[in-house]
């Protein structure tokens, strides 16, 4: 009896123990990003500082890269600045951008503005999966957008102009307006 | 001892009313944080900002120097879970045996059920007091999130102890009378009160997953997190129903696991031939019952998981592809191991009786099946690389096997196993069985007709839409798999009824004959079960990442952070340990006295 109850004593914990060592050896040690704090994001200055938050939001809070990534669940945006002016003239788009920095803070707060071929949900080729950011689980702030604009900027080889010495506004030239999402919020 | 229990059981049940009650309605226990919350101003603001979800600062977090807070609540949660899960799962089982029992007037399936029924009243007092120790620790380390919660779910924690009343009183009368109302009318009266009972306990649970998953699908609130006063649309939110499918599935397929290890346990103890087949039978029926839940499971899993995707892409993903990935390699080692378990349990069966030599030669041929499945199921996507061997790959991908790690691959994998592992089981239903009917030979040929259609038809869809479509559409090949393997298996059932009808018996059927090694499958099968929910646990609450209530409510506490998958593994395998050594309390404190049923 005790030898038996020992033996399954010692089956039990030996399944126990190589799933435990197959989780811990085996699998990689990913250690998830701890979620930047408000106090964090507010620190930022100068236009290095504002691309580099701006990666992090990206990368981290903002969730972006989990589906703007080479495994093709979102289209890439190496490039975004050039191909949002092709966008805004498409006869598909219907929002009220009228240059790139508008074009990407658009599609950040309404998605669906615009949905890049192939790429909306099943079945409805208008509606785009991606979330609104600017609310819900991520809810970027005003600044955090921003940030994460300067860093497309940064990433399509275009110069920065959305930096915080500049308020926020983008300075290249054209006149920013409110969005009709962003009115809405 | 026995006699002790519904009084033990009472205080313990007293104890949680009192304690749970006294914190909802003790307002000074809880700092008043509504206008800090929000920061509004205005006063129409300020209605909105009074239910609004807390925003909560490290402060707000009671410290321990005794224990890490959220270590604590969470072996407590999940230790209750795994008694709830034994509470609610067994009873369903003995009920479906006691029925079975009564149709079939085969007194066996009785004293099974009434042997585990009582085995679960100990099962009864730990899950009352490991919902205690659960409930304390909630109120003591996050009392600002049970304030909030407890604002919007109030009159569900009333119905949750008239559920819970009901339960305990059904569960009384059950085990009380069963041995008074043990025939005619009276047995059909007794087995109504097990309805009774099991419908209680599943109910308990429903309210219960109404809170877990609005902590992950918040609905009838605002983006604040303001209760708009309708409670239904809080407890109906987007997992609500997925996630009790999810559950009660689960738990038959849980209850029918523990009653294996018991049987086995007693199996393996047992001094007389008599009680070896008694208990050989047991397990088998136990596993049967078991792996026959664990086929739907997936499919229940998916629905939960596509609602995830529904409600929140973020959240989706997190699970599937970001930092969770990983834990689904876990996952498919797991349910591969157990599937194996399985397969080897029904070719140990086959020696049960002199026609299953007929089958043995074919054993490898699934076993290989099997193993490749298994292999292709947790091939990872990704690797973690580092930078000299990403650039001898030539990328993150493995050039050859990177393509088995999408999940159409995964799919077929599964869909695969499962039909190979249906096949295990129509090989052990025929061991003992001589075809009478003359147009046997060209029923089996449709079967394997079918059979061998199917896995064609399921190759297909895993190779077309894993590696010829958009990225959006590669899941897609899951609904037509499963519906190619469930048409499969109920085609080939049904054909097999009418094989075998009538059908003559090959020789005597030893139940009891099997060797000692297939005890320990069954054991593998329950120690994984256990293991594998623990882990699936974890990240069902770790998907919320740093939100108590997802985008509602955040986690400031100083455990906010999400844990890693070793780490989660480890706390998992504590926790598997404890409650695996009290289930063997159980099983030796029933086993005492041994069976007295019919004394």
């Amino acid at each position: 009896m005790n030898k038996r109850f020992l033996k399954v004593t010692i089956f039990s914990i030996a399944v126990i123990g190589a799933y435990t060592l197959f989780s811990s050896l085996y699998v990689p040690l990913i250690v998830p990003e701890e979620p930047l704090s408000v106090e964090a994001v507010d620190t930022a200055s100068g236009v290095e500082g504002f691309i580099s938050l701006g990666e992090k939001i990206f990368k981290g809070k903002g969730a972006c890269a989990l589906c703007h990534n080479s495994v093709g669940r979102a289209p890439l945006l190496e490039n975004i600045v050039d191909v949002s002016v092709t966008r805004i003239a498409a006869p598909d788009y219907h929002g009220s951008a009228k240059t790139s920095v508008e074009y990407i803070r658009e599609s950040l707060a309404s998605p669906s503005a615009y949905v890049v071929p192939g790429y909306g949900v099943a079945g409805d080729e208008k509606t785009s999966p991606m979330p609104d950011v600017t609310a819900g689980a991520i809810g970027l702030s005003r600044l955090e957008v921003d940030y994460v604009i300067a860093y497309l900027q940064r990433l399509s080889g275009v110069d920065v102009t959305v930096t915080r010495e500049a308020g926020g506004i983008d300075v290249s030239g054209a006149v920013e307006t409110t969005t009709s999402a962003e009115g809405a919020r | 001892m026995r006699k002790r229990l519904p009084g033990l059981f009472g205080a313990v049940f007293l104890i949680l009313v009192v304690l749970v009650f006294s914190q909802t309605y003790a307002p000074s226990a809880f700092a008043d944080y509504g206008s800090r919350a929000t920061g509004v101003s205005t006063q129409a603001s300020a209605v909105e900002a009074d239910n609004a979800a807390p925003r909560l600062t490290k402060d707000d977090y009671p410290a321990s120097s005794i224990v890490r807070p959220r270590v604590a609540v969470w072996l407590a949660a999940q230790m209750h879970l795994w008694f709830a899960a034994f509470v609610l799962a067994v009873p369903i089982f003995v009920v479906v045996i006691e029925a079975i029992g009564i149709y079939r007037k085969d007194e066996r399936y009785d004293r099974m059920a009434y042997e585990f029924i009582r085995v679960s009243m100990t099962a009864y007092t730990l899950t009352a007091a490991t919902g205690v120790i659960f409930a304390v620790a909630l109120f003591a380390f996050y009392p600002h999130l049970m304030k909030y919660l407890l604002s919007i779910f109030k009159p569900t924690v009333a119905l949750y102890f008239i559920f819970l009343v009901l339960e305990n009183a059904a569960l009384i009368l059950y085990f009380r009378l069963w041995k008074r109302l043990r025939t005619g009318a009276g047995k059909i009266v007794h087995l109504c009160i097990g309805i009774a009972l099991n419908l209680a306990g599943t109910a308990i649970m429903f309210v219960a997953n109404a809170w877990v998953t609005f902590m992950m699908s918040p609905a009838g609130v605002d983006l604040k997190g303001a209760f708009q006063g309708d409670v239904w649309a809080a407890v109906h939110n987007n997992l609500w129903n997925p996630m009790n499918l999810h559950r009660f599935v689960a738990n038959i397929a849980y209850g029918g696991s523990i009653v294996g290890a018991y049987a086995a346990y007693r199996f393996l103890s047992s001094t007389t031939e008599e009680e070896k087949a008694h208990y050989d039978w047991m397990g088998y029926t136990a596993n049967l019952v078991s792996i026959g839940a664990l086929l739907p499971l997936p499919f229940a899993g998916y629905w939960l998981t596509a609602e995830i995707y529904a409600y929140s892409q973020q959240m989706g993903i997190t699970l599937m592809g970001g930092v969770f990935a990983w834990l689904f390699i876990i996952q498919a080692v797991i349910i591969g191991a157990l599937f194996l378990a399985a397969n080897y349990y029904l070719w140990c069966g086959l020696s049960r009786s002199e026609g299953g030599k007929r089958y043995t030669p074919y054993i490898k041929y699934i076993a290989f099946m099997v193993a490749v499945s298994f292999i292709v199921w947790f091939t990872p996507h990704t690797l973690i690389l580092k930078p000299w061997e990403a650039s001898a790959l030539g990328g993150q991908y493995h050039p050859y096997l990177g393509s088995l790690g999408l999940m159409p691959a995964k799919n077929t994998a599964v869909n695969i196993m499962l039909l190979f592992t249906f096949l295990s089981f129509l090989f052990y239903r025929r061991a003992n069985r001589v075809a009478v009917v003359s147009w046997a030979p060209y029923g089996k040929a449709a079967q394997t007709a079918i059979f061998a259609s199917a896995i064609v038809n399921i190759v297909f869809l895993g190779v077309y839409y894993g590696y010829f479509t958009n990225t959006v559409y590669k899941v897609a090949s899951s609904v037509p798999q499963v519906a190619t393997t469930l048409v499969a298996v109920i085609a080939c059932l049904t054909i097999e009824a009418f094989i075998y009808k009538g059908a003559k018996e090959a020789g005597p059927y030893r139940w009891g004959r099997m060797p000692e090694r297939s005890q320990y499958a069954i054991f593998l099968i329950t120690v994984s079960f256990t293991w594998l929910m623990g882990l699936m646990g974890y990240v069902r609450a770790a998907i919320r990442q740093h939100w108590h209530v997802f985008s509602v409510m955040r986690d400031a506490s100083p455990d906010a952070f999400t844990p890693t998958i070793g780490y989660a593994a480890n706390v998992v395998s504590i926790g598997t340990i404890i409650f695996m050594a009290l289930v063997v309390f159980i099983f030796w404190l029933s086993g005492r006295k041994g069976a007295d049923y019919g004394e």
